[in-house]
């Protein structure tokens, strides 16, 4: 049977075939339709972990207990997953422990972006990357076999291109392996007390050795040829565009990028006239390769940031196009007339409230600047123009931390107030230690935690606060405002965001409160995991005197009228399609020519 | 082997259904024997963002991106997003173009204007457009909603594709409900042109 899938559901869809029994994973872009999918699956038990460490942890141990496992996360969330990850690279595994992670190549969504293929040559162990959904079907189940032969992690890394790209796949059928025993005596999980860290670290690069063998003769890599003058080392989506504008060149099709096939890459190159390597981001094969000794170019013909599109390609290999005899096409330019369209905070989030609030308290304490260090989240978008809110964004749940620092650096300058935002599933993630740590250490910060009840920003995944598991089960919810009472917080201020005078109250009452204290804005999310709608407000023409006040919001429903009051001054007009009726325009209207009567 | 694939590249905003007009174009695709490939946006361009969905099908695709210069046709839900991304079509490309306005911040809140006639201004550059008003279509069978629908059945006319099959898909895809409806916008959007 054939169907068009989605890299990330090709991925799932491996996954299930090759027996997987125990799924996590934490939400992030490119990475989150990989768990949703594999949540559907009846035979796997699946779930959305509180972070990347605890889903690492937890993969760990179901590798241990015998069966196979998956972990799911994007680049950054690799960077959290590292620390429990790395032991268990050196140790090795029981049952086979797939690892991936998918990097937001052209930062979509992200604050940075990063190739994380360089972790494979860090955690010495071996890396599959498939460039089309075929591929990430195929690869995720061949990582299975190379797991338990090798007795390693394998990392299966994605980018946005294969993640997020359709193509046809042909499926199999689940096939249940018969897992190897666990031992509770095996000295091998048991650093110090069994396999001493040092002989790991040995076993380690004997085991790289046997891969490297393994990846010069796996079919994955593959030497395609063509035309001899010119060789082209690739893999992964860089691979099927650079295909596609050379077809008749010479390939060396890498779906085994680490260990590298030395002896496949040296045949490869003894027998074109020049070779090649097309990549994305670091040069990662690049420098192996030169390492090697060998001749090859590929970094100088192009940048490090962002997506190889065809066009960069087609700009980088010119000579070698001419040389092949291919010519150019110019093609049209970009209309200088189609003017940006950002991603903005939709119509009725909470955080447009919550932000208007914060700048009308700015604006009545003129002695105290309110600094506002941010985190991960739909809020991030906050940083931007017109909102310009947050100062800071770089990991999750690092806001917090980040605020009690910069408190203590500017060490009782009472013209600064010191705030951090933090949504809810990035306070769960992350941010508990973080105000552990503020509190008990006697940090003087207020800390917003804007609850929308969901993980919004990647597309309203549940999380230990919504009461839902991946599964969709119910369980018992946390409850956040209990967790900062329970982590020391004294001044705890829960408030609905659509009442404008008690957010703007609470946020005032703690800005004042010497010592750490929390504002719990409480209000779902109007996207997911539902659409919420409720009757539009309108303005009341007569009214308006085009003062701008609700303009101010900047929320997405509000714009301006055609009509002009008897100053000059455009009159304010609510788009009903946008508007889901939060009223909190209304509130703010000083003439109340707001309604939804 | 690059010319023999058809590039088809439909852009809209967020939550106008173009994503749904390429899956039901890649399955059409499918049924007839290509080799599809389909790359889209996720993420951010769901809050008022571009929706960018590229679908390429053929007889062996590689790259699931249409590259700036190569698509066949872009299909435009939106008249800003029809602007922006015509420098993708070939020299001897169509733009079809819904006459619909979905205004950015950066308009609404008054420091970018939206620019007056898209049409026009893309016929001065010698770009074949054809210009469809889908919405008032979908309007007039009941439901705004099926206005991606209606442009499928525009973009039929210059597919080497059977409305047999193309009916097939939307039957299977849409459920049971909004079945009858959609394919009535289909046949809406395929006639569209010729009642002028």
């Amino acid at each position: 049977m054939r169907r068009i899938m989605l890299g990330n559901e090709a991925i799932a869809r491996g996954a299930y075939e090759a027996g997987v029994r125990v799924a996590v994973g934490y939400p992030g872009t490119p990475s989150s339709e990989i768990m949703e999918f594999l949540g559907r699956f009846d035979e796997i038990y699946s779930e959305w972990s509180v972070n990347e460490k605890v889903a690492m942890d937890v993969a760990i141990g179901a590798s241990l207990g015998g069966v196979r496992a998956i972990v799911v996360m994007k680049h950054a969330g690799l960077n959290v997953a590292s620390d429990p990850f790395y032991p268990i690279c050196f140790m090795g595994v029981n049952g086979g422990l797939v690892l991936v992670s998918s990097d937001d190549v052209g930062a979509v969504s992200s604050p940075t972006e990063q190739d994380t293929r360089i972790y494979a040559r860090l955690f010495h162990i071996p890396m599959l990357e498939p460039s089309d959904s075929q591929e990430a079907k195929d690869f995720t189940a061949l990582a299975y076999r190379v797991s338990e032969r090798f007795d390693t992690p394998v990392f299966l890394r994605t980018t946005n291109g294969v993640s997020h790209s359709m193509g046809v796949v042909r499926l199999g059928k689940r096939r249940e392996t018969r897992l190897p025993a666990f031992e509770k005596t095996s000295p091998k999980f048991r650093p110090q007390g069994g396999v001493h860290p040092t002989v790991m670290h040995e076993n380690a690069h004997r085991r790289l050795k046997r891969l490297e063998a393994f990846a010069n003769r796996t079919r994955i890599n593959r030497i395609e040829w063509g035309d001899r003058r010119v060789g082209i080392v690739s893999s992964a989506s860089p691979y099927q565009s650079v295909k596609e504008i050379l077809p008749e060149a010479s390939f060396l099709k890498l779906g085994f990028t680490y260990p590298l096939p030395e002896a496949l890459i040296r045949e490869f190159a003894a027998q074109v006239k020049e070779l090649y390597v097309v990549e994305e981001l670091e040069p990662f094969i690049e420098d192996q390769i030169k390492a090697m000794g060998l001749q090859v170019r590929g970094q100088d013909l192009r940048s490090h940031g962002g997506p190889l599109s065809k066009e960069a390609l087609r700009d980088g290999l010119a000579e070698v196009l001419r040389k092949l005899g291919k010519k150019r096409v110019r093609p049209r330019a970009s209309q200088p007339g189609a003017i940006a369209r950002f991603p903005t905070l939709c119509a009725g989030c909470l955080h447009l409230a919550v932000y208007y609030a914060i700048r009308r308290l700015q604006r009545g304490m003129k002695d105290r600047e309110i600094v506002i260090m941010g985190d991960i989240g739909c809020y991030s978008l906050g940083i931007a123009a017109p909102h310009n809110m947050l100062s800071c964004a770089f990991a999750m749940g690092s806001g917090i931390g980040a605020a009690h620092g910069f408190s203590r650096a500017i060490n009782g300058d009472r013209n600064k107030a010191i705030l951090a935002y933090i949504g809810d599933s990035t306070f769960l993630h992350a941010g508990m230690p973080a105000l552990l740590d503020a509190v008990y250490n006697q940090s003087s910060i207020t800390v917003v935690i804007a609850d929308n009840r969901t993980t919004a920003m990647t597309g309203g995944q549940e999380h230990a606060g919504t009461g839902v598991t991946l599964k969709g089960e119910r369980h018992p919810p946390v409850h956040i405002v209990e967790i900062c009472k329970a982590l020391g917080v004294e001044d705890v201020h829960e408030v609905d965001p659509y009442d404008f005078e008690r957010t703007l109250e609470a946020l005032r009452q703690a800005i004042e409160f010497d010592g750490v204290s929390v504002v719990i804005p409480i209000q779902a999310c109007r996207m997911f995991p539902k659409k919420l709608k409720e009757k539009p407000y309108r303005v009341l023409s007569d009214l308006c005197t085009g003062c701008g006040q609700c303009l101010n919001l900047y929320c997405p429903a509000i714009i301006v009228s055609d009509e002009k009051t008897a100053k000059g001054r455009q009159k304010a007009a609510i788009d009903p399609f946008l508007c889901v009726g939060c009223s909190f325009c209304a509130q703010i209207c000083p003439v109340d020519a707001i309604t939804c009567e | 082997m690059e010319n023999s694939t058809k590039n088809v590249l439909i852009v809209g905003v967020g939550g106008q259904g173009a994503i749904l007009a390429s899956n039901i174009l890649s399955e059409v695709a499918m049924a007839s024997g290509f080799d599809v490939k389909k790359n889209e946006a996720h993420g951010q361009s769901q809050r008022g963002g571009t929706v960018p969905s590229h679908v390429r099908f053929g007889r062996r695709v590689y790259s699931p991106v249409i590259g700036i210069g190569e698509a066949d046709v872009v299909l435009a839900f939106e008249e800003l997003e029809g602007l922006r991304f015509s420098h993708f079509l070939r020299r001897d490309g169509r733009l079809i173009l819904n006459r619909q306005r979905i205004y950015p911040a950066r308009v609404t809140s008054g420091i970018d204007r939206y620019p007056e006639d898209v049409a026009s201004m893309l016929r001065e550059d010698g770009i074949e457009v054809v210009d469809v008003d889908a919405l008032g279509v979908a309007d007039r069978l009941g439901n705004p909603l099926v206005v991606s629908t209606v442009l499928l059945g525009v973009l039929s006319n210059y597919l080497d594709f059977s409305a047999r099959r193309w009916k097939g898909v939307i039957r299977k895809v849409v459920p049971e409900k909004h079945r009858k409806i959609n394919l009535d916008a289909f046949e809406a959007g395929r006639v569209l042109l010729r009642n002028g």
